[in-house]
């Protein structure tokens, strides 16, 4: 009994390890008319951080990124940004309100991302791996 | 037929209006504050302790974006104004055209808060930002708060993440529709971000004064208001102005250094030298939790004839508590006091100030 409780608590501790401690490969890069098919990892950091003002195909950087109420939310202000979710709202505000970037979008799942992006040229977002791209242009990570 | 064609014509343009209005996109915030503050004047032998509530700055934040390159930011600021007939007024504080022409270039027209140091390019009047209650020292006396004219800008150019402004507009002693000389002031500011969360930047200001005691919107400062002179010099006078910030916003520390020197010129006494330094370091413990300490002193030459002589130094002990991205808390102790009473009134001051600063 105490070997499986043991067995149970060693497959816990690795599943929720497994399941916070994603990577770039976890994720897809979609984008509508950015003129770009692939971006290195510290390349798709910059973009989510809003140091890039326009595309080469002319059009602005419209950045999307998961709201507080998705459940990648967390995960990935940690994989770009490298704080909490409240750290990116925080940095995202101030970023805006010293008119050095446009205001990004935050949207609730990958299935509005998606939406919005496909419809929004300009646009960039990052999605689950598995969910769909829809109308979006995938953009491959070097 | 002539009515027929002029139906079609007016249905062309009203429809293309109609998609053009649909293009434009706004954005629309909004932020303010609202401070207790505690004072008790070592100097005085009665009455010496003030208390009071104040309602702080409201501020209304719009982005526009007109297209893929022009958008307009605008800030509009109602606060307390002692004198005007319902105690508030309301002031343009940033109304701004920008036209981002290649990559990470922009040019910038209209009023913008003059980016000579990290503080006043960052922060502006977004309490819920500030690290601290106040702003340094040297915003009450040699910072030109804003600008009005054009603005050439870049940023994250390269690996270090360089950034420059170069600004041509009316100067310290101008109004937002009128400045009284030909000689524009300029700015010229650049900066490197080498990693995240940190900036380091210099900068030059420059502007020529035909009346020194003409102080306009832009200068957001008058002559000190302790000094005891009332007859203030009417002759020109250049102003220089050099800065330097070292900003770092890091998970655990965070530190800032704000350092100003000021050379005034006049006929009368020469070349008169001032000096300011703000140093802020603060410590995150956990993810809301930031105990601050605050070094705050400035030194006007006794010879200048814009500030005129005086000297300060500052210290304060803070805490400021996060709450979310849009709500901070912060509460300080501080004392402050000036060497020399030749020409100020005496300060000897503690106080202690809470502030409650939101955005949204």
């Amino acid at each position: 009994m105490v070997f499986r409780l043991f067995v149970l608590f060693i497959f816990l501790l690795v599943f929720n390890f497994e399941a916070n401690s994603q990577t770039f490969s976890d994720y897809k890069i979609i984008g509508n008319n950015t003129g770009i098919t692939s971006l290195t990892e510290a390349e798709v950091k910059s973009y989510f951080k809003g140091k890039y003002t326009l595309w080469k195909s002319g059009k602005s950087v419209k950045v999307v990124l998961h709201s507080s109420q998705s459940k990648h939310s967390s995960i990935l202000a940690k994989l770009i940004f490298n704080t909490s979710q409240q750290g990116v709202q925080k940095y995202w505000m101030s970023l805006v309100f010293q008119g050095r970037a446009n205001p990004p979008v935050f949207l609730d799942s990958d299935v509005l991302i998606s939406e919005y992006v496909a419809k929004t040229p300009g646009a960039i977002g990052i999605i689950y791996g598995k969910s769909n791209i829809g109308n979006c242009s995938l953009i491959q990570i070097k | 037929m002539c009515r027929y064609i002029f139906c079609i014509f007016f249905f062309v343009i009203a429809t293309n209006i109609s998609v053009q209005a649909q293009r434009v996109r706004s954005v629309v915030n909004g932020y303010g504050h609202m401070n207790y503050s505690y004072f008790h004047d070592f100097n005085k032998n009665t009455d010496a302790s003030t208390s009071y509530f104040e309602l702080g700055e409201h501020d209304l934040f719009v982005n526009t974006f007109f297209n893929d390159r022009i958008s307009f930011l605008g800030e509009f600021v109602v606060r307390y104004t002692k004198g005007s007939p319902s105690t508030f007024s309301a002031s343009i504080e940033r109304a701004r055209l920008k036209f981002d022409y290649y990559k990470n270039h922009s040019i910038i027209t209209g009023k913008i808060h003059t980016p000579v140091n990290y503080w006043n390019d960052v922060y502006h009047h977004g309490r819920v930002f500030f690290p601290s209650i106040d702003r340094p020292t040297s915003f009450s006396y040699l910072i030109p708060l804003h600008n009005l004219g054009i603005q050439f800008q870049g940023q994250n150019l390269g690996k270090l993440n360089f950034g420059y402004d170069v600004v041509i507009g009316n100067g310290i002693s101008a109004t937002d529709a009128f400045d009284d000389n030909l000689s524009p002031a300029t700015t010229v500011a650049l900066h490197i971000k080498p990693k995240d969360n940190m900036r380091i930047g210099a900068s030059y200001f420059y502007d020529y004064l035909t009346d020194a005691s003409i102080t306009g919107v832009h200068s957001g400062h008058t002559t000190a208001p302790s000094h005891l002179h009332t007859d203030k010099y009417t002759g020109s006078l250049h102003y220089h102005l050099l800065s330097q910030s070292i900003a770092y916003f890091g998970e655990k520390h965070e530190f800032l250094n704000e350092f100003v020197y000021n050379v005034t010129h006049t006929d009368t006494l020469g070349f008169a030298n001032n000096l300011s330094n703000y140093t802020y370091y603060g410590y995150r413990i956990k993810e809301k939790h930031i105990p601050y300490v605050i070094l705050d002193w400035i030194s006007i030459a006794e010879n200048d004839l814009y500030t005129y002589h005086y000297d300060l130094m500052r210290y304060w002990l803070g805490y400021r508590h996060e709450f979310s991205e849009s709500i901070v808390v912060k509460a300080q102790l501080g004392y402050s006091h000036n060497f020399l009473n030749d020409s100020h009134e005496p300060t000897n001051m503690l106080d202690f100030k809470v502030q409650f600063a939101y955005g949204f």
